[in-house]
């Protein structure tokens, strides 16, 4: 199955400062794509890489098969893209917009159209500059759903936004997922854990790491030794040990490269453990701990990964 | 096409109040326009035309607003406008706004123009060649500027921003030329310069306006605009060297058989001329009187340009280039003809006081009268074939009744070389004295360039009439002259049959002294 986006060495600098830097990446047809990282990671600049808003200084990007740098026009047939600094035609009414982007779509399902506003109560007859931000946001997701999109690429869209909103707008668009392909960008870790099927961690404009959220999350463990004797840190831990530290008898890390048999392996290596605590993680702690355990050995993890 | 006329529908329904305001501004211009040109020149004409010169800067300033407002809908710098991430074609984009132009902008034009010919009298489809011309240098001087700023700008604020900070800064440069160099120096009546100008403006704004649609690369269109200015000067530069090339090419030199004759005349007393005083610091005009003759019945004689070379008793010399002469337009039995080039100042200092040589060069046109329409002058607007449409005025301080002279206006551009002539009358015109042979007045007006339009928001040119002798020296007093109705008014036009260079070489002349004064040179002869 061909990728919906893959990029090879993607870079792109802002005079001295490297905003993307040589990303190689692919979004497999029909998965749920989460970018996450920290504002200023790069992750709006690589979604304006993918969708010829900028272009890019070395490497390539392709999506749905088209080469980044020709996307134009009715490329863009098939492509929904929701950004949170996104301007709207403030002057239109919702309507208004909608009754002049339908012409645009030869795809566009009038039915849809008027699901989805029922489903985000939308006011038609109310102009965008007076809509609040959430309803703003509702608004460009109806305008860009309803013409059922093959891929859907989101930059922040959960921004800012209450928790209905927000809610309402992951309906919308767990109901598009079965036909669809979803890349969305987020600093949010609990708003997309529960419904992205791959992830990918961009930090300073690499990304550390991309997979399916369940490998990732089976990768994980929080491990917590008790040991029969207060032990000071063993030297020469391996790589994938994260936020290893010690207190007493207790050592706790986290392993980002579980198997089935560590648990046996942390066995042999702690003869005089009395207990070993193995508890999966969330989303959230997961990059806390890479974010935490610094940037070194997390990309040693994702070259190892790569490898 | 569909696309295209989508999104033209979208513009034409989200800026329906620009549209009207550009369309009411039009059409009181029109209204006013073509009754101001042609009225009397009175205080209620005088205010007419203020109103309608005050509509002629109102008409761009509505199409800079529309065009302007039309390109940022879709703006094309930045990268968070909702439009680029849908499909549109930039094809159509382009197309649309350009309809949107062509719609509102050069189809009303174009019928304002049309509606002023016909307001002046004159038929407007046997001059579309001319409106076509007009609209050309209207795209190359208002329209595509307009949009390819736009097109390189964020927001109305910062198109405004641009166009206030261009506009400063041409006032600037002409200021800072006008202070050097005055009028002192006029071209030499070519339209390469003009026209070179012209072709780069357009190839430039259409190339910009292009690239932005289809690439959007604001910064390379940027840079294309800014270069502009440089290209232009090296336009006129290479122009500017061309026309001196062309004047001696196109002016052959003539020796037995010129159609004129001059000669020095040392005495500038004779002419009542003792000096003079210019703004300009750098070049100084310096006259040469001489007394012509041999100029043929039917003919006139122009000189175009004039270059002089200066030799001093110790061999050194300058030279300048072919300069434009003033408008001197020489009849049979015309005496006196005084044309001037001007020196760099410090030429001027260096030979001052020692007796000179100077070598004249004169390229000079001669022009053939080809028809001519003798009429008795009617009390109300009359048409003269080939030139324009007449009014009789009564004169800013009107006495009913009476003519004070003429107003006349051409369309699209100044008439053909045209020698105007009448008698006045002393005393006002009464049904008892009526026509009389008083004084003669005459008048030129036109030129022989045969452009097809000239660059303007009218299709009415005024032909300004200032017939000679329209007033009366009585002792001490100075009483105004009439032109009674009924009085044979003779309109002669003229063709330019033959272009020529003669030369003149003049002994000890002395440069004029001058002096300074703030910003004035005062040059006494």
């Amino acid at each position: 199955m061909n990728p919906t986006i893959r990029t090879e060495s993607l870079s792109k600098r802002f005079g001295r400062t490297v905003a993307v830097d040589g990303i190689s990446l692919a979004v497999p047809e029909g998965s749920i794509y989460a970018l996450v990282g920290a504002n200023g990671a790069g992750k709006t600049t690589l979604i304006k890489l993918l969708m010829n808003i900028l272009r890019p200084n070395a490497g390539r990007a392709e999506v749905l098969g088209i080469d980044s740098a020709k996307l134009a026009g009715s490329s863009f047939n098939r492509i929904g893209y929701v950004s949170e600094n996104q301007e709207l035609p403030e002057g239109m009414t919702v309507g208004g917009m909608l009754d002049y982007l339908r012409p645009f779509y030869p795809s566009w399902d009038p039915a849809l159209e008027l699901q989805l506003l029922r489903q985000f109560d939308l006011p038609l007859a109310r102009k965008l500059k007076h809509l609040s931000r959430g309803m703003k946001m509702k608004a460009s997701f109806a305008s860009s759903l309803a013409y059922r999109p093959t891929l859907i690429i989101l930059d922040e869209p959960f921004s800012g936004l209450d928790p209905l909103v927000r809610d309402e707008l992951i309906e919308g668009l767990i109901e598009r997922a079965p036909e669809t392909t979803i890349f969305l960008s987020s600093h949010d870790l609990a708003e997309i854990e529960s419904f992205s099927s791959h992830v990918g961690y961009l930090q300073q404009g690499r990304l550390l790491f991309s997979e399916e959220m369940s490998t990732l999350s089976n990768r994980f463990r929080d491990v917590t030794i008790t040991l029969s004797e207060p032990s000071p840190l063993p030297t020469e831990l391996p790589a994938t040990w994260l936020e290893a530290q010690t207190s007493d008898c207790v050592l706790h890390f986290v392993d980002s490269d579980f198997k089935q048999d560590s648990p046996r392996e942390l066995a042999g290596r702690f003869p005089s453990a009395r207990d070993i605590a193995l508890e999966p993680m969330t989303l959230r702690q997961i990059f806390l701990a890479i974010a935490k355990s610094g940037r070194g050995s997390a990309i040693s993890i994702a070259q190892e990964k790569e490898a | 096409m569909n696309q295209t006329l989508h999104i033209f529908k979208k513009d034409a329904r989200r800026f329906w109040i620009e549209i009207l305001l550009s369309l009411a501004i039009t059409a009181a211009f029109v209204f006013l326009e073509g009754r101001a040109r042609l009225s009397n020149e009175d205080t209620q004409g005088q205010t007419m035309r203020a109103l309608a010169n005050l509509l002629a800067t109102l008409v761009p300033v509505s199409w800079w607003v529309l065009i302007a407002r039309a390109i940022l809908a879709e703006r094309l710098v930045g990268d968070t406008q909702f439009w680029i991430t849908r499909p549109y074609g930039w094809r159509n984009l382009l197309a649309a706004k350009a309809l949107f132009v062509v719609v509102f902008l050069y189809v009303p034009f174009s019928i304002a123009l049309c509606a002023l010919l016909l307001q002046a009298g004159f038929t407007p489809h046997a001059y579309m060649g001319g409106i076509l011309f007009n609209l050309l240098l209207l795209t190359g001087a208002i329209i595509l500027p307009l949009a390819a700023i736009a097109s390189v700008t964020s927001s109305f604020a910062r198109t405004t921003l641009t166009m206030l900070g261009i506009f400063l800064g041409f006032i600037i440069l002409a200021s800072i030329i006008g202070f050097a160099f005055g009028t002192s120096v006029t071209g030499i009546g070519s339209h390469v310069g003009a026209d070179t100008c012209l072709a780069l403006a357009l190839v430039i704004f259409s190339t910009v306006i292009g690239l932005q649609y289809a690439l959007r690369r604001a910064w390379i269109s940027r840079t294309m605009l800014l270069t502009l200015p440089l290209l232009l000067v090296g336009a006129l530069y290479f122009a500017g060297k061309y026309d001196q090339a062309r004047v001696d090419r196109d002016y052959p030199l003539v020796q037995g058989d010129a159609p004129i004759q001059l000669t020095y005349s040392p005495d500038p007393r004779s002419y009542g001329s003792t000096g003079f005083q210019v703004s300009a610091h750098v070049m100084i005009p310096v006259s040469f009187h001489l007394i012509e003759s041999g100029v043929g019945e039917g003919y006139a004689v122009m000189p175009d340009a004039i270059r002089g070379e200066i030799t001093a008793p110790d061999g050194s010399h300058w030279s300048s280039d072919w300069q434009g002469s003033e408008r001197y337009r020489l009849l049979p039995g015309d005496l006196y003809f005084s044309p001037r080039f001007s020196i760099p100042i410090d030429v001027l200092t260096k030979y001052q006081g020692v007796p000179l040589k100077v070598h004249l060069s004169l390229a000079l046109t001669q022009a053939q009268a080809e028809r001519t329409t003798t009429l008795a002058l009617p009390p109300e607007r009359f048409s003269v074939p080939g030139f324009g449409v007449c009014v009789p005025q009564s004169g800013w301080l009107p006495i009913p009744g009476q003519i004070m002279g003429i107003n006349c206006v051409a369309a699209l551009r100044e008439p053909p070389l045209t020698y105007i002539s009448t008698r006045w009358s002393d005393a006002p015109c009464t049904a008892a004295n009526g026509p009389e042979a008083g004084a003669l007045g005459t008048a030129w007006v036109g030129s022989l360039d045969r452009q097809p339009a000239e660059f303007g928001i009218s299709s009415i040119a005024d032909v300004s009439v200032n017939l000679s002798n329209n007033q009366n020296q009585n002792g001490s007093k100075q009483e105004l002259r009439y032109l009674c109705a009924g009085t044979p008014v003779t309109f002669t036009q003229f063709t330019a049959v033959r272009r020529m260079q003669i030369r003149l070489d003049i002994q000890d002349f002395y440069l004029p002294r001058y002096s300074v004064t703030g910003n004035m040179i005062t040059v006494t002869e």
